[in-house]
């Protein structure tokens, strides 16, 4: 069989043993304009198991933050979900009634933002943020609320808890509102986190922190991680697995270690060479050539054939996203297709 | 665009200029041509055709003089039968279609005045504010929040208590109002774009003052102009009446839309359309007019500068 | 503190700056001041003597201004003689039914506008939004003394609900206090829809919705109290629009106020009321003003603070 039900059906074969926290299948998540419809997500499916952490990296407008959304359920009009299947722990998100939506969100999958000081509601104090995201799923009364906060400030490393509670979000600064944004997120023990850029609006040396923050809640406790990031370098320092996007789709994933050891796709490639050109401080920065594409005219067949240098006329069609031996995926005509043929072409980095 | 060739080349030129262009709007020609596809502009524009028209046209549409009397006609309904009697008639059995047409020039016409008199002044007060700064600029400031310390038209009532009543003072008295509202908003978009690197560098190559103003500071202050302008034509048509209506303005028999509306009121439960007929004129040009000023606002989007 | 003690000062320079540019007024006007206040009792000798004297319109300008300025700060606002009586009592007689109409007028004005803006923004880009923000640029182009009638037409004459002129009490302001406040509401909803939108936009409302919280709460706790907050600084504004327009209101409807008393006063050239009632005005929109601004600090954290 082919189709989308073949892809479904393969992906559901190739999973681990370990039963998926978060299993998204062929998501389409369109946006209407006018009369138009912008296909911004076009057939992403990925999964993270218990402990996992995937990060979802690509540069702005590969639909990789629209996708965290449709996960969360977030996506309004006019944007809304055409196809495909969300399911956390079982159960599709995807048609889900919003009532259910809404108790789900911050039980069983939380979010944090790019902007931690614009994710706050400047108008109250940190610890009624805090204990309000607490309390709208535990039957706690103010004071445990807060109780429960100030815990959970502590152990995102915010030594003066007390103080930070009662401050406002203004008199904060940006590494400190993200320790608290993540602290509410983990609020009540959410099975699924989600973080969208969360140090990208950071100063490097914060940013480090976050990470460390992060990389050590990876440890301590079991929560799936969802880690969307344009910046290659900063995902691979926390998580296990890479989903590459470009254009809505998904180019590449695999282990972490395998996708930056020996990238098959050319665009992972060149991402990985730009991030390396940055940090290795080899004089010239290597980018990649061309633009993204505007989700409005987007190209047929493979999104990235306009910038790719190995481009072939078979590129013109969609390459599937297909199995490797190793255990990884790639959308990419120079490793074969669907049917499982296996040629792979050790491409040389740029 | 084809001024930029001549200004002295900067390190940052190219930059400067992206960000002179950013903030500094000039509306080109096919700024002017979006400005028709909105429907806001085009519902004004048709609104404003329907009074204006008909006023410019006044004599042509006028079977008889505003002042024409008819003691055997007074207090005619309105009735389609013949073009005198289109709105009625009143306690003089003078037309009320015929005055409001006439009665139209002399709103419009002083709304007019207010807008040129106030603006030119509110704008001059403005460039000099807020190019030269410092001292001149401060006082001159202070003066313009001073006037503005005084709520809508109280302004306007104090001057025509000093005057008198009459048009001429109307106009003034309202104009008086506008200034301070124009000098705020050049003064604004002089001080914003007196601060642009090119044109510190243009000062710093010796370019006059006079240079400065007219060829960077007035251009760059212009959308905001206009559509303090529109806003504004709506605004002295709306007061040039009230002053009317309260016996300030126009003295009778000169038709004038507000003035008419308050001779209309003695007779409203007996001859409701002399108050409304002049009253509707008023509110669908108010109506026009701040639709245009809303389209022309959304097309210039002079949020940049000083608005 | 200093937030607050910076905008008293300003207050205290601004009323003496409008103190001194209504005294000018008097001046200004041709004749003599005198001649000016007495009106029609001008011709009699003897009370021109008097009242040179009690002016001291013999002494220098600053001299005349002080003393006058003394005078109103005792409670002599001037006395009146086309109506016989101190300024002051005029005024007290008439300004409690203004500002209960300014305020119903405000109340309006808000809770209309309020409404409005929140169907135009909640429903944005649909027929909802556009009529909406339709009926409210209708009803600030309306001419107020215009649609005083109009309501007068329908509601007093058409259907007998309200009486047409005077009117005490509640029945007697309804009318009034609409058309007063129908304009305003205008401005104040396509303000609400615009900050409505605005906040509905801004991050904190997805960081919200993403920690679980229903509808009704993330409206309520996160976008209206936001979004009300820039209201406030129009209030301000209103209050102006209202102050002004319930000149023209009180005119129409023959409504006792301090409205009508200075147009009134202007055209019989009473021009010791003018002088009091418009100073009275102007210093009591710089108050409120202030009393609106100092609100800001304690609705929102971002301001004011140490």
């Amino acid at each position: 069989m082919t189709g989308p039900a073949a892809e479904r059906a393969q992906s559901a074969q190739s999973a681990e043993a370990v039963p998926a926290v978060l299993d998204v299948r062929g998501l389409h998540t369109y946006f209407r304009r006018g009369r138009n419809v912008v296909k911004v997500v076009r057939g992403v499916s990925f999964r993270v198991g218990r402990s996992g952490s995937v990060g979802l990296v690509g540069e702005s407008g590969s639909g990789k933050s629209i996708t965290a959304l449709s996960v969360m359920g977030l996506i309004q009009k006019p944007g809304f979900i055409a196809d495909g299947q969300i399911l956390l722990d079982g159960r599709d998100l995807v048609g889900m009634p919003s009532a259910d939506l809404t108790k789900l969100r911050g039980r069983d999958a939380a979010m944090v933002f790019q902007e931690p000081i614009a994710a706050l509601n400047p108008l109250y104090h940190i610890g009624s943020q805090v204990a309000e995201a607490i309390r709208v799923h535990q039957d706690l009364s103010k004071n445990q609320a807060l109780e429960r906060a100030r815990q959970l400030l502590e152990m995102v490393g915010i030594a003066d808890a007390g103080r930070v509670l009662r401050s406002y979000p203004h008199q904060l600064s940006g590494g400190m509102c993200q320790r608290v944004t993540i602290a509410t997120a983990l609020a009540n023990d959410p099975g699924l986190l989600i973080m969208d850029e969360p140090t990208t609006a950071l100063d490097t040396t914060i940013q480090a922190q976050i990470l460390d923050i992060i990389a050590d809640l990876k440890t301590r406790l079991e929560t799936a991680l969802v880690f969307v990031s344009h910046d290659i370098s900063v995902v691979t320092q926390v998580c296990d697995e890479l989903v590459v996007m470009y254009g809505g789709r998904v180019m590449e994933s695999g282990r972490t270690e395998q996708v930056i050891g020996s990238p098959k796709h050319p665009y992972t490639q060149g991402l990985i060479t730009a991030a390396m050109s940055v940090s290795g401080g080899s004089g010239r920065l290597k980018s990649i050539p061309g633009e993204v594409p505007d989700p409005q005219h987007m190209p047929s067949g493979c999104p990235f054939r306009p910038r790719c240098p190995h481009a072939m006329p078979q590129c013109a069609a969609d390459p599937p996203l297909s199995d490797l031996p190793d255990g990884r995926q790639v959308a990419c005509w120079l490793h074969g297709a669907a049917t499982g043929s296996t040629t792979v072409e050790e491409v040389r980095p740029l | 665009m084809a001024d930029r060739i001549g200004e002295p080349a900067l390190a940052d030129g190219t930059l400067a200029l992206q960000v002179a262009e950013a903030g500094v709007q000039r509306p080109t020609a096919s700024r002017w041509a979006g400005l028709l596809r909105q429907r806001n502009f085009v519902i004004g524009v048709v609104l404003l055709a329907i009074v204006v028209i008909p006023v410019l046209l006044a004599p042509v549409l006028s079977p008889v003089g505003p002042d024409t009397q008819n003691a055997g006609a007074t207090f005619l309904a309105p009735s389609l039968s013949h073009l005198t009697s289109l709105m009625g008639t009143d306690e003089f059995g003078r037309s009320v279609w015929v005055r409001v047409l006439y009665g139209g020039r002399y709103s419009i016409g002083a709304s007019i005045a207010v807008v040129v008199l106030g603006g030119t002044v509110g704008t001059a007060l403005g460039l000099v504010a807020g190019y030269l700064g410092g001292t001149v600029g401060f006082l001159i400031m202070r003066v313009v929040d001073l006037l503005l310390a005084f709520p809508g038209i109280l302004l306007a009532l104090a001057v025509t208590a000093i005057l008198g009543p009459s048009l001429v003072n109307a106009v003034i008295a309202v104009a008086i109002v506008a200034v301070p509202l124009y000098a705020r908003i050049v003064e604004g978009a002089a001080r914003e774009i007196r601060n642009l690197p090119y044109v510190r560098a243009s000062r710093a190559l010796g370019a006059g003052p006079r240079h400065i103003i007219f060829r960077h500071v007035l251009p760059g202050a212009m959308p905001a102009v206009i559509v303090q302008t529109t806003v504004w034509l709506g605004v002295a048509v709306l007061w040039i009446a009230a002053l009317g209506f309260l016996g300030l303005g126009v003295q009778p028999p000169t038709p004038e839309w507000g003035q008419m509306v308050s001779d209309g009121q003695a007779s409203l439960t007996i001859a409701w359309w002399i108050a409304v007929f002049p009253g509707l004129f008023l509110a669908v040009f108010v109506v026009g007019i701040s639709l245009v000023g809303d389209a022309l606002r959304d097309q210039l989007n002079p949020t940049a500068v000083g608005a | 503190m200093f937030y607050v003690a910076k905008r008293l000062l300003a207050l205290v320079v601004l009323l003496v700056a409008i103190s001194i540019l209504v005294f000018m007024m008097l001046q200004l006007i041709p004749g003599s001041p005198v001649s000016a206040l007495l009106g029609q009792s001008a011709t009699n000798p003897a009370a021109v003597a008097r009242l040179t004297q009690e002016l001291g319109l013999n002494r220098p300008l600053p001299v005349q201004y002080w003393r006058w300025l003394d005078g109103v700060l005792h409670g002599n606002l001037g006395y009146s003689y086309q109506n016989q009586q101190p300024v002051s009592a005029l005024i007290g007689q008439n300004l409690p039914s203004t500002l209960a109409l300014a305020g119903a007028g405000l109340l309006i004005s808000l809770v209309g506008g309020i409404l409005l803006g929140a169907v135009a923004a909640t429903r944005r880009d649909t027929p909802a939004d556009s009529v909406s923000m339709g009926i409210a640029m209708t009803l600030v182009a309306l001419p107020s003394f215009w649609l005083g009638l109009i309501l007068i037409l329908v509601f007093a004459v058409a259907l007998p609900v309200f009486p047409v002129f005077g009117g005490s009490g509640l029945r007697g302001l309804v009318l009034p206090a609409f058309t007063l406040g129908l304009g305003v509401l205008g401005i104040t909803a396509r303000f609400v829809r615009s900050s409505l939108l605005e906040v509905m936009d801004s991050p904190h409302v997805v960081a919200a919705r993403a920690k679980g919280l229903n509808r009704r709460t993330v409206f309520l706790k996160h976008i209206a109290r936001n979004a009300l907050l820039p209201v406030v600084t129009i209030i301000g504004l209103q209050i102006g629009s209202l102050l002004s327009g319930a000149v023209l209101v009180e005119m129409v409807f023959s409504r006792p106020g301090i409205g009508r008393l200075l147009v009134q006063s202007i055209l019989n050239k009473d021009y010791a009321t003018v002088q009091a009632t418009v100073l009275i005005i102007a210093a009591f929109y710089a108050v409120t003003n202030l009393v609106v601004d100092l609100l800001y600090p304690v609705l929102d954290p971002r301001i004011g603070g140490a």
